[in-house]
């Protein structure tokens, strides 16, 4: 069973997520901070990471650049943020990220996202 | 780290334990002070017996009261003690703020208006409230302002404390109704379990407060998920009658509120915003009609602006901002905005000039051009940029003939938009500019010329080789890549 890390600080978001994803059959861990997610990461083998990029302690960003690169390699990243400019979008792939989901998005998209993901890095 | 705590209770008693330290400095510092002049009229009382002793049958006694001032002052403190109206004031409260011939003044004033007009029985009873209000120590003042402190800070620490308490508990019950709701909500979105069990699982929803989380709860959904929630969310919010609620807020005579219900209705209740946004359009308060005039934009995309023919109020730079980017966001159907330059606010004009230019609308150059005939600086201005900005080339001549009559800002834009839109026709224009106007405007007719093309360039190169300091400062300052 595929493992994802959901890193997300909105309770509603997070277990919304989570659940549409346990759903398809993937484990999932939660955690609610950067540094919760970072803790969470180096405790368990994850095969994706999905983050939010503004979350208290850490952001999504931070928690990024702080995965060394044969992580990365590894383990696909997804970002979860309401800010859709293209800047933040840059910034996150040009720092490692894999795919960029803009908020308001749709679980069924999501599910998506993350199976391509997870088929792309086998 | 050693960290001392500081209770409202400790705090408190502490000032209390002041208070009554200072009651006791001050209450030894009294009786110090009357031992000392007990001690004074016992030693003037001595001395005066010594000297009658002393003193010679032959001599008078009345003689020696007079020459000696010491031996005066026990008789003045007798009688002042004997006659209540004469009495000395030094250590009332009045005494400190007035001559002791006023306070006796006053006090014979009320004495004898109580005489004149009480009656008998009320008499004796007013005169000894004068009394006793012309002999309140100092002391007492003190004491009252000490008292007053204390009593201020206990006050305001049990204000705190309740506050403190209240916000906690209400957190507290924020947090447990609002996870009770979103587990019962989740569950009833995945199919879990159906709409009965999950209403009959939304305990307490007819209570205010209660409705007030659960509408929170529908609106955390709305702002962050789309696809198969869409639909779902805004039909949780009417089945919980849940609009009403936000309609009230509408009419709440508070501003936050009205503007609250106006997101509420927007996101979940589209068809009930829609009836009363046109009223809130013009609302009084500018951040109520702002909310309302970007929500109009959004509920109708397809004439996001048709409100601006109805609008009586300013539309102010914020909701411009808000609109601007809902269409650039939401990629909302961008209308003509020539058909809003006539419109009498000034701000929808100059909002529509923006527009016209941002988004290239190439065929309202006419009504561009007309504007430049407009009363406000700012629309001209404007103008003048959209003129610019959208390469009109045509319009140069129209542009040099203001540029007479124009304020410094309009006249720098209007050989600003010369370096784009310019020909060597212009050059004996801007080569007035750079002799007559101000150093801004020679420094930009310089700038113009160079940048417009190689022609003017040369011409540049011509003028500078006639002598002249200043044009070889601009014509360096302008090709320096630094500026």
């Amino acid at each position: 069973m595929k493992r994802i890390l959901v890193a997300e600080d909105n309770r509603l978001i997070l277990e919304t997520v989570a659940h549409s994803l346990s759903r398809e059959g993937y484990d999932i861990i939660k955690a609610e901070d950067g540094k919760d997610c970072l803790t969470k990461l180096e405790n368990n083998e994850v095969d994706l990471l999905i983050t939010d990029l503004y979350m208290p302690n850490l952001n999504g960003l931070e928690v990024i650049s702080k995965l060394n690169s044969n992580y990365k390699s590894l383990m696909p990243i997804m970002v979860l943020s309401a800010a859709g400019a293209e800047e933040n979008v840059l910034k996150a792939f040009d720092m490692g990220a894999d795919d960029y989901m803009v908020k308001p998005f749709s679980l069924i998209e999501l599910n998506v996202r993350v199976k391509r993901l997870l088929a792309s890095k086998k | 780290m050693g960290c001392i705590k500081f209770t409202p209770v400790k705090l408190i008693t502490n000032c209390y334990v002041l208070f009554c330290f200072l009651c006791f400095l001050l209450s030894v510092h009294n009786s110090k002070a009357e031992e000392l002049v007990t001690f004074s009229q016992d030693t003037v009382r001595e001395s005066q017996l010594a000297l009658i002793d002393s003193t010679p049958a032959t001599q008078n006694n009345n003689a020696v009261f007079t020459a000696s001032p010491l031996l005066r002052e026990p008789e003045e403190i007798k009688t002042g003690s004997d006659l209540p109206a004469e009495k000395t004031h030094r250590n009332s409260i009045l005494g400190v703020f007035f001559t002791q011939d006023k306070i006796a003044s006053i006090k014979k004033n009320l004495i004898t208006y109580g005489n004149n007009h009480f009656p008998r029985n009320v008499r004796s009873f007013y005169i000894s409230v004068i009394e006793n209000a012309f002999e309140y120590s100092i002391i007492f003042l003190f004491v009252i302002l000490i008292l007053v402190f204390i009593a201020n800070i206990a006050f305001v620490f049990l204000i705190l404390n309740y506050t403190i308490k209240r916000k906690s508990y209400n957190e507290k019950f924020e947090k447990v109704y609002r996870k009770m709701y979103e587990e019962v909500l989740l569950s009833y979105l995945f199919g879990s379990i159906d709409w009965e069990t999950a209403f009959l699982k939304l305990r307490k929803r007819n209570k205010r407060k209660n409705r007030r989380i659960l509408t929170s709860v529908l609106m955390n959904f709305n702002t962050n998920f789309k696809g198969e929630f869409e639909s779902l969310i805004p039909e949780i919010y009417t089945r919980l009658g849940l609009q009403h609620d936000s309609l009230k807020l509408t009419r709440s005579v508070y501003n936050h509120k009205k503007v609250a219900g106006i997101i509420e209705l927007t996101h979940l209740y589209p068809e009930g915003a829609r009836e009363i946004i046109n009223e809130l359009i013009n609302d009084p308060s500018d951040y109520v009609r702002a909310e309302a005039q970007t929500a109009y934009v959004k509920l109708n995309p397809e004439t996001p602006f048709s409100f601006f023919h109805q609008l009586e109020r300013p539309f102010a730079m914020w909701t411009q901002l808000s609109v601007f980017n809902l269409i650039r966001v939401h990629q909302l159907p961008v209308p003509s905005f020539a058909q809003f330059l006539n419109i009498r606010h000034p701000n929808i004009r100059n909002f529509s000039l923006r527009m016209i230019t941002y988004f290239q609308q190439l065929e309202n150059v006419p009504d561009i051009l007309k504007m430049v005939d407009n009363k406000l600086d700012k629309t001209r201005f404007l103008t003048y940029k959209a003129i610019n900005d959208l390469r009109l080339y045509d319009s140069r001549d129209l542009i040099k003939s203001r540029f007479k009559n124009e304020t410094g800002k309009n006249k720098l834009e209007i050989v600003k938009a010369l370096k784009n839109i310019g020909t060597e026709d212009d050059f004996e224009f801007l080569e007035n500019v750079m002799i007559s106007e101000n150093m801004s405007l020679k420094t930009e007719a310089c700038r113009s010329m160079y940048f417009m093309s190689s022609k003017g360039r040369e011409r540049l190169l011509e003028i500078n080789s006639q002598p002249s300091e200043e044009l070889e400062l601009l014509i360096a300052h302008v090709t320096d890549p630094r500026n």
